[in-house]
């Protein structure tokens, strides 16, 4: 629907409805304040209808935007500049976020909703303090929706004619990571807005009890799960796509997602000493303050151009002096607030000893705090440096890590060490019961690696280079202990359970976790946490090199092809092959391909370990006509001990030259399995009371067990499922089985397209096979795709011997068959699923999700006859507890007392 | 106020300043400076020694020489802003746009010129007497429009008219 005018109605009743919620968001600011100050439940109940109505304007504000996208109007700037007419639905949508007027939409849409929600379930409980919370809400609010307004309107129109497409978006970004990272880590920054509100609120009004921490918690611990799936999301995107081999890079914009990160986790440790011992109010106050203030300084960095990104939006003045007054004001009602309210804040007791689990708490937040302010000073170092002597001057990923690896181990070695201590004092007897497990599986750790991989103790540089320790050994003897420590909580834990409520031990400990969510849940976390440091030990043994290798197998003949190809078997001498590590890598070809959007340069690689053909990968550059810089298409063989990472880095199409660099990175794969760890850790934190209540309310019937042994099943094949489609996602993606994307690429598009609803219903459920990311034959440019659409058309429009058609397309029976019989026809011939879109597609990420949302379905189902049990215990049976137990057994409702 | 107080206080105060001493000697120890190629000949190379550094300048046109020798590729070439260059040395990978008369910025270290002496040779170069230091870098990086939306600096380099 490009328009030649530049008149666009989605853009005018878009702009209208940001502006009409800036009247209602600075009136929510006003009713929230005066009502609370005044006592009057009608200012307040007003400025509440506000928020939803808020809410509502913004929704459509965001709804408009999205079908500006969709129906292509190149009026609007924005749409124009970050999408075209050629780009996959999906890419349209993301686009929403891809830019920063767009992302500034997105931030105030994510706001009123979370805001939404924790209103409606929070404006009877907190009444006396709701008005200030709407109010700081609004606040924020105001400041996006200004700026939206002011400096940088999505649905500004062109002044000229509308472009007739507008210019895309960035090819990095067209990948299925980034569908997902940015929301996910805007959510997290967002999320942090909530709690700040209710800190402020419980400020303003003196409610200083601990009745707000438990709504904070929550909503932390949101801002917590998601910034760090935002973060892991971001480090896959960069893994796979961007071809330096790794996942981290200290970059600015990635510290300003890890810094309020570092913030939360701290908070989430010491609201607990407040719940537990009535200390640290004050701290926990300024945690929360501190967190908003970092989300709203890593927006400041990478809008402003204050930092240097590689994925920053870029300089502009105005909006760092908006942000700076901004942060200001946010500072100085914090500080006056805390510094008002200081008489109210004190703590009811004291530290006791340093052998308790609150001090092994404090230590972990002037850790992390610690962890959070030397980012943020590295980051800023080169703008500090400039500002200082004009000289611009960075801090490098060396330097990071230097300090951020020991101080990452005392975290480590703080989340085996606090569980193990109890609160107050731990007693000399209990320190010694409690740590020898741990402490022991530590020693045999390291004994067992150190006989087994004697290079496992190579020495890292911390603090400074003068100062070299075996630090990945250091880490593994740490995992270790973290491990022993949790798992000796939930034996001993689940033990005690058993014998209170007599059910197995299975069930014990699925029944232990519902019933103590945050601590069992916390405990997971931790799971994961150390998974990610076993993938993150790994970095000390990854290595690189770099090849040219001047001819290909196929000019060298000294190799033979086979039918699909590939060369049958590992010449005994070739200049096209090369030895890396364990592996033998062969150039067997090069392939040069095109279609409507790129020029695509393919090296065919097969890997070999000892003599046999581990995988044929292809890495490739993309030239995208459009003028961009190439993309780097990396080639991962995903293995669980290391990830084989080959990168084409240079070509001479006439030579048929290639140059390689070869990455081996050992262990990676246990950073992706960790967060999914830690995502399902976080996610059983967040179980609500409620639900479990209700759960275990519910009578059992025999029909009931089968049920639950079925959903078990369901469960366990989901988890299965979903794994498996993860690995797959990442070996199909890079597989040009098809050999290329055509001769001349150019119209392809336009050829071949669906002649029924049944041929578009299977075109857009079967993936192209040319090596674009994933698309369907329906949306690939490509010649590829439209051979296949033409194959798929036959395949329907079939006719038998006698002229007949195959298939009735007038029924519904007969179109369900011929869209059957296409998709089995494919799955024969392409010898797997991975040619469908489903459930191997850019979706396959819902299918972990699924699997961690099935796993909590899992728990509920088993551990609901196991809550109900532990209500039924039978006195006798408790009575006749061993003794040892009983110790256990107080220490554990000493602990867990008053948690959930 | 108590002895107490005041000894924790004085503790904190000693472990604060120790950390931050100690955090700032480390932070200089690991800069990474920046410099156009005349910024860089004005300091004192010699002491520059060691440190890594991105050095950002224009390849002087016909000075790229590269060699493949047992499968990696060794190259050099010279940097110049305005009249004053430096001899780069490097190998593995170049960017896509690295050629003749591209803005490139080069990281790696400074190192006497005899010590790259052997490789000049192997690559049929003679570094310039008056050059007693050379950069062995180990990542080239040529500069180009950003991948991403804003980078306002590419964009005015794009338009420049030496560059088109």
């Amino acid at each position: 629907m490009s328009d030649s005018s530049p008149f666009s109605p989605i853009a005018l009743v878009g702009t209208i409805s940001l502006l009409a919620a800036y009247l209602v968001a600075a009136w929510c600011v006003a009713a929230g304040i005066a009502g609370n100050a005044r006592k009057s439940r009608r200012l307040v109940q007003s400025s509440v209808y506000g928020l939803y109505g808020f809410a509502a304007l913004i929704a459509l504000a965001a709804a408009l935007m999205i079908y500006a996208f969709v129906t292509h109007d190149f009026s609007i700037k924005y749409v124009a500049h970050t999408s075209d007419v050629a780009m996959p639905t999906t890419y349209k949508i993301t686009a929403f976020w891809g830019g920063l007027d767009g992302s500034l939409l997105f931030w105030v849409l994510v706001l009123s909703l979370f805001s939404t929600v924790a209103i409606a379930f929070n404006a009877r409980r907190h009444r006396d303090m709701i008005g200030y919370v709407i109010a700081t809400i609004m606040i924020v609010q105001v400041f996006f929706i200004s700026l939206l307004i002011f400096t940088k309107n999505p649905f500004a129109t062109s002044l000229t004619d509308a472009p007739a497409n507008g210019q895309g978006l960035n090819p990095l970004l067209q990948n299925y990571w980034m569908v997902i990272h940015p929301p996910s880590l805007y959510i997290g920054f967002v999320a942090a807005t909530i709690p700040f509100a209710f800190g402020i609120g419980a400020l303003a009004s003196g409610r200083l009890d601990d009745m707000w921490i438990g709504t904070v918690r929550t909503w932390m611990l949101i801002c917590f799960g998601f910034l760090g799936l935002g973060l892991i999301l971001g480090g896959r995107w960069a893994y796979e796509e961007l071809g330096w081999g790794g996942y981290w890079a200290w970059d600015p914009v990635e510290n300003a997602g890890l810094m309020p990160w570092f913030t939360a986790t701290a908070f989430l440790h010491s609201a607990i000493i407040q719940e537990q011992r009535g200390m640290m109010k004050r701290w926990n106050l300024i945690l929360v303050c501190l967190t908003f203030f970092l989300t709203i300084f890593g927006t400041f960095m990478t809008r402003s151009g204050a930092v240097q990104s590689v994925h920053a939006f870029g300089e502009d003045n105005v909006l760092a002096l908006q942000f700076i007054v901004f942060m200001a004001v946010i500072g100085v009602v914090s500080v006056g607030l805390i510094v008002f309210r200081s008489n109210k804040l004190a703590s009811k007791s004291e530290f006791d000893s340093f052998y308790s689990r609150e001090f092994a708490f404090l230590l972990n937040n002037w850790i992390l705090l610690g962890c959070a302010f030397f980012v943020l000073f590295a980051t800023m170092f080169p703008t500090i440096s400039e500002a200082l002597d004009g000289s611009r001057v960075s801090v490098g990923i060396a330097f990071f890590n230097k300090w951020m690896t020991p101080l990452g181990l005392i975290l480590l070695f703080l989340a085996g060490a606090a569980p193990l201590l109890a609160w107050r004092k731990t007693t000399r007897e209990r320190l010694w019961q409690q740590f020898m497990f741990p402490l022991a599986l530590t020693a045999v750790t390291i004994i067992v690696l150190l006989l087994a991989f004697p290079g496992v103790a190579v020495k890292t540089s911390i603090f400074s280079d003068t100062l070299a320790l075996p630090i990945a050994l250091v880490n593994f003897g740490l995992c270790a202990f973290t491990v022993g420590s949790i798992a000796q909580e939930f034996i001993r834990g689940a033990m005690v359970r058993r014998r209170q409520t007599g059910s197995d031990p299975i069930t014990s400990m699925i029944g232990l976790v519902l019933s103590k969510r945050r601590k069992y849940g916390g405990y997971i976390v931790h799971l994961g946490v150390v998974m990610c440091f076993v993938g993150f030990a790994g970095k000390a043994y990854d290595r690189m090199v770099d090849r040219t290798i001047e001819i290909p197998a196929s000019v060298e003949k000294v190799a033979t092809f086979g039918a699909d190809g590939t060369v049958e078997s590992l010449p005994p001498s070739s200049k096209a092959s090369f030895a890396f590590g364990s592996y033998v890598f062969l150039y067997e070809r090069l392939i040069s391909t095109a279609d409507d959007h790129k020029d695509a340069v393919t090296a065919q690689v097969s890997i070999w370990k000892n003599g046999e053909r581990l995988n044929t990968v292809y890495p490739a550059k993309w030239d995208y006509h459009r003028g961009e810089e190439a993309t780097t298409e990396v080639a991962i063989t995903v293995r669980l001990q290391e990830d084989v990472y080959v990168v084409l880095t240079g070509y001479d199409l006439d030579s048929q030259l290639a140059n390689f660099r070869v990455f081996i990175n050992p262990l990676i794969s246990w950073v992706w399995i960790g967060f999914l760890v830690f995502a399902f850790g976080t996610l059983v934190c967040l179980i609500p009371q409620g639900v479990v209540d209700r759960l275990s309310a519910r009578p059992k019937s025999r029909v009931g067990r089968a049920g639950d042994v079925g959903v078990l099943a369901l469960i366990v094949f989901g988890l299965s499922a979903g794994l498996a489609s993860q690995a797959q996602a990442q070996g199909a993606e890079h597989i040009p089985a098809g050999g290329g994307m055509g001769d001349d690429g150019i119209g392809w598009a336009a050829k071949n397209r669906p002649d029924t609803g049944t041929a578009e219903k299977a075109m857009k459920e079967i993936l192209c096979v040319c090596g674009c990311p994933r698309e369907s034959v329906f949306d690939c440019k490509c010649k590829t795709a439209s051979d296949l659409r033409g194959q798929i058309m036959e395949l329907v429009n079939g006719r038998d011997p006698s002229g007949k058609p195959v298939f009735d397309m007038a029924s519904p029976e007969g179109r369900q068959r011929a869209y059957d019989a296409v998709l089995t026809e494919f799955v024969s011939r392409y010898g797997g699923e991975q040619v469908l879109a489903t459930p191997r597609s850019k979706f396959s990420w819902l299918f972990p999700s699924l699997a961690v949302v099935g796993g909590l379905g899992l728990i509920f189902v088993v551990g609901r006859r196991m809550v109900g049990r532990g209500k039924a215990v039978n006195s006798a049976a408790v009575a006749a507890k061993p003794v040892e137990d009983e110790a256990y057994t107080d220490k554990l409702d000493d602990e867990l007392a008053g948690v959930d | 106020m108590q002895n107490s107080t005041i000894a924790k206080l004085a503790l904190t105060a000693a472990v604060a300043v120790g950390g931050i001493a100690f955090f700032a000697k480390s932070a200089s120890t690991n800069t990474q400076h920046y410099k156009m190629v005349d910024q860089l000949l004005k300091a004192d190379l010699g002491a520059l020694g060691g440190q890594e550094l991105k050095v950002h300048g224009w390849v002087v046109a016909g000075s790229i020489k590269e060699k493949i020798v047992n499968q990696e590729t060794v190259r050099t070439f010279v940097l110049h802003k305005d009249d004053k260059k430096i001899r780069v040395f490097s190998r593995g990978p170049k960017p896509d746009t690295f050629r003749d008369q591209s803005e490139v910025v080069a990281t790696g270290k400074i190192v006497p010129a005899a010590d790259m002496a052997a490789v000049a040779a192997s690559l049929d170069v003679r570094i310039d007497s008056d050059m007693q230091y050379v950069v062995e870098a180990t990542e080239l990086m040529a500069k180009c429009p950003s991948k991403y939306e804003g980078a306002q600096a590419n964009k005015k380099l794009d338009e420049d008219p030496k560059f088109k």
